[in-house]
């Protein structure tokens, strides 16, 4: 792949700078892989553990939550 | 004048001062402080200053007493936040007190009169470390303070925090301080959630125009009351810190951590959360089960604290090159050093009647004032980037930039923060124009021209040598307002080595492989 050299002389154009570049599937890759996190229920584990945070300190004292511990 | 009270001596200056003329006279007073004769000095500081209790000269000597050589004090100050204070609670009790307080100018350098004070301000500029307010309460006096925390002796090659630039005037002069607002709790009015969250919204007001200022009494009044009185002594719970911080125009996310036996890496993945959120530029409130401080930066260690590699990656989070993290607690000097346990450093052992001592590892919960268009909360974030940078194109481009560095086996580390595409940009165009950095950095002109949205997550890899140095060879840019399901789309840009990776397509450029570290959310390293 040959290197390109920006002129930042002048205004330099993003779609312009990767004409011609080498295609590659990175969205493809990155969906790959989430559907197999999810398969494991890893992202969704996630989520509720952060529901759970929230009720169960929702009327505890900020910086007294020993007290009912 | 009045008959004296119990209340009334301390406030002579101010009374008489009443009773000729309520307009006539700052008296405003310039104490020397020579080294080897610091007492001496602070007691002078404390009879034009009568509100400075013993507590408050403790608290302000701990910070102070190596840097100052010049106090400037205003014996008669009105101020915005003690007087809300004031209006609410303190005038409606029985004995009488003033709404008065004194304020307090700290410089590191001599002075040689007001006159030179007022008239040249910016001659001593750099040397103004920053002011305090002091209250007419007991004991807890120390009101709204601002210090500059570079001018304090720490090194600002590994010490990063966040500071806003505040304006004082002094009979006209005008001075700048940037630093953390902090007030200490009275007690009586305001207890350490109300001083701790006073200090994000007054951080957050002052730095950006989108909030409006909030005073103390507004944080009483906006409580809960479902839980009975608010004032004195009741505390806030995390509904009510929820609730405020909606109303004051924030997106709190909470940080729930759970650690064993007072030890993060049982629980690492909430620990990378409150480290992302305190490299994005955010005050992160956080809980020790009996006390609450804010954490407002962090210091860093020469080498990883320990050898765990982050779950399912190859990387090494760069938490793990945090040695202390920055506190601001109302019952200390601010800027105190928040250690892992086991840290003789660590300002939190002094809590000897606390449950667990507060270091880092005892951190229990996180409550951190996101803005709104922050959808992709940061372990999301943090996996997506990841993923990202495990696609074919980006692990390849990686390997081939460490190979091509004489870089291949050393340790990575991976670093995940929050900034809005509009500072982001403003610091690549420095970067391209050669304003930061030994040069420009000509790729970085890709950046300028990339339709960002409001907030990125950024994922910054480096080697541990090249962290200290403040130079990555990767980058990853994540759409924040972004989900869970099309994060696969979300992937702004990357830049690994001197290659851009679009999504679908990969350009290498002539660059350098190397490139200067974002810097901004706690501070510009312009280097």
């Amino acid at each position: 792949m040959t290197k390109k050299k920006l002129n930042t002389q002048q205004y330099v154009r993003a779609d312009e700078s990767m004409k011609g570049a080498r295609k590659v599937d990175v969205p493809g890759d990155t969906k790959a892989q989430t559907l197999e996190h999810q398969g494991k229920g890893i992202l969704d584990s996630f989520v509720s553990r952060q529901q759970a945070a929230w009720s169960k300190l929702a009327d505890k004292m900020v910086g007294a939550e020993c007290l009912d511990d | 004048m009045p008959s004296a009270t119990r209340w009334a001596a301390p406030f002579a200056v101010t009374r008489i001062r009443m009773a000729e003329s309520p307009y006539l006279g700052t008296d405003l007073a310039m104490v020397s402080v020579a080294q080897g004769h610091l007492d001496e000095a602070w007691k002078e500081v404390r009879k034009v200053a009568p509100l400075l209790t013993d507590w408050g000269t403790d608290k302000l000597r701990s910070g102070l007493d190596p840097h100052v050589r010049t106090v400037l004090i205003e014996p008669h100050y009105v101020c915005r936040d003690f007087r809300d204070i004031y209006s609410h609670f303190y005038s409606k009790k029985f004995l009488e007190r003033t709404s008065i307080c004194n304020r307090l100018h700290f410089f590191s350098s001599d002075i040689h009169g007001i006159h030179e004070a007022i008239r040249r301000p910016n001659q001593y500029a750099s040397s103004y470390i920053g002011y305090s307010v002091i209250q007419p309460v007991e004991d807890r006096c120390l009101g709204r303070s601002v210090f500059d925390p570079l001018m304090l002796g720490n090194d600002p090659d590994s010490f990063f925090c966040l500071r806003t630039k505040t304006r004082t005037r002094i009979n006209g002069a005008d001075y700048f301080v940037s630093g953390y607002p902090f007030i200490s709790q009275s007690g009586e009015a305001l207890v350490c959630a109300h001083a701790s969250l006073w200090g994000v919204c007054r951080y957050l007001s002052e730095r950006y125009q989108v909030y409006g200022e909030l005073h103390p009494n507004d944080l009483i009044r906006m409580t809960s009351s479902s839980a009975g009185r608010r004032v004195p002594y009741r505390g806030m719970s995390y509904r009510d810190y929820s609730e405020i911080l909606t109303a004051f125009g924030c997106h709190p996310e909470l940080v729930f951590a759970q650690p064993t036996n007072s030890d993060w890496r049982t629980d690492a993945a909430s620990f990378y959360d409150i480290y992302s959120y305190i490299e994005s530029g955010f005050p992160v409130l956080v809980s020790f089960r009996g006390h609450v401080v804010a954490i407002v930066g962090l210091t860093l260690r020469e080498d990883l604290q320990t050898d765990l590699l982050e779950e399912q990656t190859g990387f090494y989070n760069a938490f793990l090159l945090v040695k202390d993290f920055v506190a601001v607690d109302d019952n200390f000097f601010p800027y105190q050093r928040l250690g892992f346990k086991d840290d003789p450093g660590n300002y939190g052992t002094v809590y000897t009647e606390l449950p667990r001592v507060p270091c880092i590892d005892s951190i229990y919960s996180a409550v951190v004032p996101l803005a709104e268009k922050v959808f992709l909360p940061a372990r999301t974030a943090r996996e997506l980037l990841y993923r990202i940078l495990n696609s074919t194109a980006a692990k390849n481009r990686l390997e081939t930039t460490l190979s091509e560095m004489g870089l291949h086996g050393e340790k990575l580390v991976s670093r995940t923060f929050l900034t809005s595409g509009a500072a982001f940009k403003n610091r690549k165009r420095q970067c391209m124009l050669g304003e930061i950095g030994d040069k420009p950095d000509d790729l970085c002109a890709f950046s300028l021209d990339i339709r960002m949205p409001h907030f990125v997550w950024i994922m910054e890899i480096s080697t541990v040598s090249g962290f200290r140095k403040r130079r990555i060879i990767a980058e990853v840019l994540l759409d924040a307002t972004t989900n869970k399901d099309e994060g696969k789309n979300a992937c702004v840009y990357m830049r690994i080595g001197d290659t851009i990776i679009t999504g679908d397509e990969e350009q290498e450029f002539e660059a350098d492989k190397e490139f200067v570290q974002y810097t901004h959310n706690l501070g510009e390293r312009d280097d």
